[in-house]
């Protein structure tokens, strides 16, 4: 997906997202819908004119860099080729990790995924085990016994061990 | 409660054993998740906050406050060290701090840094003390249009400010505003966007969006980056610290001048440290003796301006958001974002019943960033090995302290699902340079907004609007979002003239 496309449908979104409020909004009580409302029939005409001030804008390629107070600029190394390739693996790492945590359980999926991230980026063995071993020892000693904090059992795990 | 009760009992709130255990461990945390490399303020807070709900008022005012105050001070190590910013406040430090560094002055210009910063943040805490009895009747005054104007002056603000297409602030702030209205309307009982989903009807929960929106963006960003800041040797980190210091009490006027800018920078909502730094820098070169053949070249003045000035920010910036509940910049919304949930509103409250909590703020202000400051001298070169850690092992350590974090707020595995749906908004937000923290803002400021217009509504019905005050700031509100345009048509028209 090239990045003028993926800049297009973002907009586009925004625009079905406001529309869609708005509307929605409309149909609502009066008191529920002001601040909907209102917030859409601005966000409207704001989104188009971003949108139409990007493209004025495109071939001076300043949209990539836009420097902002407190948000970092995206640098040039960030969009390359390379960069997407580790963007998606990382995608799919997080993916399964979220899946992982659902069916493994926090106190066995989280580590597990720390551990296969580490080691297929090449970091050494025992580095890799020991920090997989203090995420699980974080995640029992500082968040389910520090904190009180149930942490869910795994779905797969509770069906196949019970309770 | 006299004013002096409450200087006392701020205090006293602070250094009780927990409560200043909870600060110190702000402190740690902040100073070394700042120098990580990619890790910023935004994401040490939203990764904290989770936390922070779990403990009484005092201790979550000092965990959360801490990691705050002093954010701008651990950021200099790796703009001295290695010419790349640790944070939007520490870009100017390069200008003279990196320069030293490769003159083999880097203890000394971390020093001066670390020593100016302490210093700015005494200056900024002692200016928000003074301007408490100035706030107080002025706040009394204003109603419930008023601080709807204000809310939306101070989201305008930040969004106008925070990237060169303002549109696109305005919509991404808007667009809080819109995604705090989700769930079941308190008062009319009425379910806005929810879809039937039970998650959405309690409404999006700040820590898994907050969490989504500044952690998983900046993690991506790491992986996408592939590789940690500096592989440089860490040399000449032992001798000079004594200098150091002294440089920032030797120039004490520029700190105190420096210091001023960073306290109106900060009090002007949407000027960030990204400002501070600059217009101080600006400020320097522009008053001290023989600074333009100098300054740049490696003056360490050029450093205590800036460090002072990003921090003395802090103070200015809390005058804003403790007065009229307008943060004064994306991180402090993080931070009234988490006041919010312990149950801290600032306003009227804060300045009158409350005033202990606001003296709180105030010596935390002053003594984290004493601390802070002595610890970064003390531990110079740890938190420079720290700027050298590799991102494979960052990346999947806070991925999983963010998942549970965003779990432990509610116990509830839809929170995760809305970090992780946050999380890839937020970075196809700033992969096409469309700002995220406007979107914040709105979050956190959207139910005050609705109650505020709400009630401005019965009083005076869509009239509300011409009050003096209300229309007042509305004019100006105007003339600040369309005054570029009107400069870029009167230069246009000049152009066609000439030719």
């Amino acid at each position: 997906m090239s990045l003028v496309f993926s800049r297009t449908v973002l907009g586009l979104s925004l625009l079905a997202l406001f529309t869609y409020t708005l509307l929605v909004g409309l149909d609502m009580p009066f008191r529920a819908s002001m601040l909907p409302v209102l917030a859409s029939s601005l966000a409207l005409p704001l989104t188009a004119l971003a949108l139409f001030v990007e493209y004025k804008k495109e071939n001076q390629k300043s949209s990539q860099a836009d420097e902002s107070s407190g948000d970092l600029a995206v640098s040039q190394s960030e969009v390359s080729v390379d960069a997407f390739r580790r963007v998606r693996y990382f995608f799919i790492w997080f993916a399964c990790l979220l899946a992982s945590a659902h069916l493994l359980g926090f106190l066995i999926g989280l580590p597990l995924m720390v551990l296969i991230y580490l080691l297929a980026n090449r970091e050494p063995y025992r580095l890799s085990i020991f920090l997989s071993f203090m995420v699980l020892m974080i995640l029992y000693w500082g968040f389910q016994k520090g904190l009180v904090l149930p942490l869910p059992e795994g779905v797969l795990t509770t069906m196949l061990f019970g309770g | 409660m006299s004013t002096w009760d409450a200087v006392w009992a701020g205090l006293i709130h602070i250094l009780e054993p927990t409560a200043f255990l909870y600060m110190m461990l702000g402190i740690v945390i902040s100073s070394t998740l700042v120098a990580l490399p990619g890790i910023g303020s935004k994401t040490a807070i939203a990764l904290l906050l989770p936390l922070a709900f779990t403990l009484d008022k005092f201790e979550a005012i000092c965990l959360i406050v801490s990691v705050w105050a002093v954010s701008n001070t651990a950021n200099s190590i790796t703009s001295i060290l290695f010419a790349v910013p640790g944070g939007s406040g520490s870009q100017a430090t390069i200008l003279d701090g990196y320069p030293m560094a490769r003159n083999g002055e880097a203890s000394r210009a971390l020093s001066a840094a670390f020593t100016s910063s302490a210093l700015g943040g005494i200056f900024g805490a002692i200016v928000l003390a003074i301007s408490l009895p100035v706030l107080k009747p002025l706040v009394i005054l204003l109603g419930p249009p008023e601080f709807f104007v204000l809310i939306m002056f101070g989201i305008a603000m930040v969004s106008t400010l925070s990237g060169k297409n303002k549109a696109k602030g305005l919509v991404i702030g808007i667009l809080g505003l819109l995604i705090s209205s989700v769930g079941i309307h308190l008062v009319s009982g009425i379910p806005r966007f929810t879809f039937g989903n039970l998650t959405l009807m309690d409404g999006l929960n700040l820590i898994p969006v907050t969490i989504g929106l500044f952690a998983i963006p900046e993690l991506i960003s790491l992986v996408a980056s592939g590789s940690s800041i500096s592989k440089m040797e860490l040399n000449n980190l032992d001798s000079g610290r004594r200098q150091g210091i002294r440089d920032s009490f030797t120039h004490w006027w520029l700190v105190i001048r420096s210091s001023l800018v960073g306290v109106w920078v900060g009090m002007i909502p949407g000027l960030g440290s990204s400002v501070a730094d600059w217009f101080a820098y600006g400020h320097a070169r522009a008053t001290e003796k023989g600074a333009e053949e100098t300054f740049g070249k490696g003056d360490v003045r050029g450093v205590i301006a800036v460090d002072s000035a990003t921090n003395a920010k802090e103070g200015g910036s809390l005058i804003p958001t403790l007065a009229f509940g307008i943060p004064g910049s994306s991180t402090l919304a993080l931070v009234f974002g988490g006041l919010l949930i312990v149950g801290v509103k600032p306003g009227k409250d804060i300045l009158t019943t409350q005033l202990d909590v606001t003296f709180s703020f105030i010596w935390l202000l002053i003594i984290a960033s004493v601390i802070t400051s002595l610890l970064c001298i003390i531990f110079i070169k740890p938190l420079a090995k720290a700027t050298q850690v590799r991102p494979t092992l960052l990346v999947p350590l806070i991925c999983a302290v963010s998942v549970v974090g965003a779990f432990a707020n509610s116990n509830n595995f839809g929170d995760i699902i809305v970090m992780a749906t946050f999380g890839v908004f937020g970075y196809w937000l700033r992969l096409h340079g469309w700002p995220r923290p406007p979107l914040l803002l709105g979050l956190v400021l959207g139910p005050e907004a609705e109650r505020h217009l709400w009630t401005s509504y019965q009083l005076y019905e869509w009239e509300f609007v011409l009050r003096p005050i209300t229309g007042s700031l509305l004019i100006l509100l105007i003339l600040i979002l369309g005054w570029p345009t009107v400069k870029a048509l009167f230069a246009k028209l000049q152009q066609g003239e000439r030719v």
